[in-house]
This record gives structure tokens, C-alpha cells and sequence, in this order.
């Protein structure tokens, strides 16, 4: 591996400060899995890393009367095996429990994950779908992201020079709300999605008509997105088994998807109308039983 | 620039002075002369270098060596006692779960880091377990077989 100097800051205004000094020569290394296999396959060739490790104190997670947080360095096995999150946030524990292998989440960020910008994340869209937000730090001060325009490319975010970030929180969900991600991939296991899909339901009334729906898809574009389009023709509605097929066709139609090696973009599109339809049916589901 | 690195390795204290740029692999093959973990992928996805670090499975090709200051690894070499197979190692040879023996060691590993958790896990969990491990002789089955009577027949040391 080619050589470079480990800068081990003790708190995050010192790892904001060697990052503003050294500029696009410094990347910041906190589970490492991703980073190190790219300087490995010569990627990219920073001179500098900035090792968060020695800042223990960004490994928490805390559920709070606005939601979950995050902190940068919990690790992804650490999020599977929390009892907070399995009790309040159910879903984020199976998905990430999809990511990787073992081997992996016990070394990985979730916040590595979302910084990496990888477009076939699993953690992406889902986070996006739940409307969760980065706190990040520079030396000028604390700003919140929404993950929701974070993304702005293949590989490529919303974070400026110098900025590192320390947590990522999760709102609180309304009342008979049901999320679900669902990924497919070609062959199961640590395969990256073809497509991955987040959905959000709440429902309300006697007849539990859909009052608010979200719908991400990621693994699909070179980014994240919602899908407004399903998400408009939901609102509002009864949501049953035939509706559900005829918005999603309808609104999916045209869609426009990414080819590559893992799938043609009219595989993709089909796929993708597949999941989307089988979120929709979850997410209900789960909102009628009130478990997120 | 050289750094000092302390490491307790299959119950041994080493101190190190070692570049920050170097894995946690190259440092237990190259440093330490302990090649049973071994480079495959070199990009954390065959889990033949996978070792144990503060008793989880990781896969060391990908990992700092400077990440694992001060924490207790072992590696397949640590295993047995006294001239005596570990209980996993003596049954991937009774179920015939080794055939060219690349694999062998960081399947082991993530096994080990499995049982030490979990005693007796079921087929699931053993099967997730070494996801992250590949057999290209493809003897998974004999494998997940000689996982599973390990951890019928005892509590793992």
C-alpha cells in the first residue's frame, strides 16, 4: 500500500483542523473498510489519513426524546446487536444486519457507510426514507444535513473541506407508521442491491387511509431518490393489493435507471416496480401493527 | 515514519515499530512469521485473512495495524494447546472439511469467534457466520457440519 502519514486527532475540532491544513491530501478514516480497500486498489492516494479511532467518544447510541443517534463510530455490528434499536427502530437493525459480513460490520460505520457515497448502499435510502440528518462539524462552527440532497453523485456528497461528521440522527416516527427497506440482489448475500427500496407509511383514520407516504430507491441511480411520483398516488387512499399495482405501474412508468454489470436498466425497471409494489404491501402492513 | 505499536498476539505482548501504512495482515505475516492468515482478495471479501480481534471476527487484510493497538488478536496459530488440535480443528478434519486448506484458517476463525458467543448456535447462524468466508473447493456443507458438531459436543476454551 502506498505510504502515508496517520494523523490521530483526540477530539473532533482537532480532526476539523487537520483536515482544513491538509486539504484533498487528508481523508478521514473511521471503520477504515471501504477507505483502506481504496488506497489498497489504488483509487485514491491520500497523503494523509485522520484517524477518528482515538475519539471513543463518538461511539454511542442514544435514543432521545426526538429520536435515534448515531455516533460516527459505532460500528454497524454494534447497531444489529443494540436492544435500543431493536426496540425502537426495528428496521434499522435489519437492515444493516444485510450489509457485508460479519467480518465487515464489525469494523464499519453506518456514517462511514453514508460518507462513502457508495450509489448501491443499502443504508442510504433507507436513512433517507426516515428523514434522518448528519450533525457535522468544522472549525466554523455545527451544521445539520438532511441525508435527503446529501447525495451528489457516484462516490461524491454535500460535505465541504475540513468538515467531519459526528453523529446522525433519526426522527422520532408518528403513530401507526410502517417502514420497511427491501433489496434485491443477484445472488444473496453481500452482493450490492440492483435495486433497494425504502418505504415510510402512515396511516390514520378508521379506515387507516394512507395520510403520509415515502418512497427511496437507491441502488438505481448514481444517487438516492424518492420516488414522489408512487408517493402522490398513495396519499390520502385506501391503499389495497390492486391500487397498489396500478399507481406503481403507473407512476413508475418511464423511470429512468442505470445499467452495469449487475443488471440491464430494463431488468432494473422491472425489478424495481417488483420492490417498490412488495414495500408499499410491508410498510402497510406494519403500520396497521403499529410496529416500525 | 515509524511507529511503536504494541500488540498481544495469541496471548503474546509484541512491541513494534511499524510504518502506519502497513495492515494488519502484512504485520502478523511479515513482522510476526504467523502466515497462517493469509492475503486472497486483498480487498476484505474471501475472509482468508480474517483473525480475531478482541474476540470479533475481522478481516485483517483491510485493517490498519495501527487500529489494532492494544488490543488482543488471535490467530489460527493460537489454537491449539500442547501439541493438541483445537475441538474446530480436529473436526474440520473428521468431517473432511478441508481439501486444498486455503480458507481453512479464517473459516475456522469466524467459527471460533461464533461459538465463543454463542455455543450453540443454529444452522442460520452458523451459515451467517461464515458468510464472509469463500470456498472456492466449495465444501460448505462439510464445513457448517463440522461447525455444528463442535457445538453440540462441548464448550469452546
Amino acid at each position: 500500500m502506498r505510504r502515508f502519514e496517520l494523523l490521530e486527532p483526540r477530539s473532533v475540532g482537532e480532526a476539523c483542523r487537520f483536515l482544513s491544513e491538509y486539504g484533498e491530501g487528508a481523508k478521514l478514516l473511521a471503520g477504515g473498510t471501504a477507505l483502506v480497500k481504496l488506497i489498497k486498489k489504488r483509487l485514491i492516494h491520500p497523503s494523509y489519513l485522520v484517524d477518528l479511532k482515538g475519539i471513543r467518544e463518538l461511539a454511542y447510541i442514544r435514543w432521545e426524546e426526538e429520536g435515534l443517534r448515531i455516533g460516527a463510530l459505532t460500528t454497524l455490528s454494534e447497531i444489529e446487536g443494540s436492544s435500543v434499536v431493536r426496540g425502537q427502530m426495528g428496521v434499522l437493525g435489519e437492515m444493516v444486519h444485510g450489509i457485508g459480513s460479519v467480518q465487515i460490520r464489525n469494523v464499519g460505520t453506518l456514517v462511514g457507510n453514508l460518507c462513502f457515497g457508495d450509489p448501491g448502499s443499502d443504508a442510504a435510502p433507507l436513512l433517507m426514507v426516515l428523514g434522518a440528518s448528519l450533525k457535522v462539524a468544522s472549525l466554523g462552527g455545527v451544521r445539520e444535513i438532511p441525508l435527503e440532497g446529501f447525495f451528489k453523485d457516484f462516490y461524491e456528497t454535500g460535505l465541504g473541506e475540513g468538515e467531519v461528521v459526528e453523529e446522525i440522527g433519526i426522527p422520532v416516527l408518528p403513530e401507526r407508521t410502517g417502514v420497511v427497506y427491501l433489496r434485491h440482489s443477484v445472488r444473496a448475500g453481500f452482493d450490492p442491491a440492483v435495486v433497494g427500496v425504502g418505504v415510510v407509511i402512515t396511516i390514520g383514520g378508521q379506515d387507516g387511509r394512507c395520510e403520509e407516504a415515502r418512497v427511496v430507491l437507491g441502488g438505481v441511480r448514481a444517487t438516492p431518490f424518492r420516488v414522489e411520483g408512487v408517493e402522490e398516488s398513495l396519499r390520502g387512499r385506501v391503499v389495497g393489493e390492486s391500487l397498489i399495482r396500478k399507481v406503481v405501474e403507473g407512476a413508475l412508468e418511464g423511470l429512468e435507471v442505470m445499467q452495469d454489470v449487475r443488471a440491464s436498466a430494463d431488468y432494473r425497471r422491472q425489478m424495481v416496480r417488483l420492490y417498490v409494489e412488495r414495500g408499499i404491501g410491508v410498510a402497510m402492513e406494519r403500520a396497521k401493527g403499529g410496529r416500525a | 515514519m515509524r511507529r511503536e505499536l504494541k500488540l498481544r498476539v495469541n496471548g503474546e505482548d509484541y512491541i513494534l515499530g511499524i510504518e502506519p501504512h502497513r495492515t494488519l495482515l502484512e504485520v502478523i505475516r511479515k513482522e510476526l512469521g504467523l502466515t497462517g492468515a493469509k492475503e486472497g482478495c486483498g480487498g476484505g471479501e474471501c475472509g482468508v485473512c480474517t483473525v480475531l480481534l478482541d474476540g470479533k471476527a475481522v478481516k485483517s487484510c483491510i485493517m490498519l495495524a495501527m487500529d489494532a493497538r492494544g488490543k488482543e488478536i488471535w490467530t489460527i496459530e493460537g489454537l491449539a494447546r500442547g501439541g493438541e488440535l483445537h475441538p474446530l480443528q480436529r473436526s474440520f478434519i473428521e468431517h473432511g472439511a478441508i481439501q486444498c486448506g486455503y480458507c481453512t484458517p479464517g473459516m475456522i476463525m469466524s467459527a471460533k469467534a461464533l461459538l465463543d458467543k454463542k455455543p450453540n448456535p443454529e444452522e442460520r447462524e452458523i451459515r451467517e457466520a461464515i458468510a464472509g468466508n469463500f470456498c472456492r473447493c466449495t465444501g460448505y456443507l462439510s464445513i457448517i457440519e463440522a461447525i455444528q458438531a463442535v457445538s453440540d459436543s462441548r464448550k469452546l476454551v
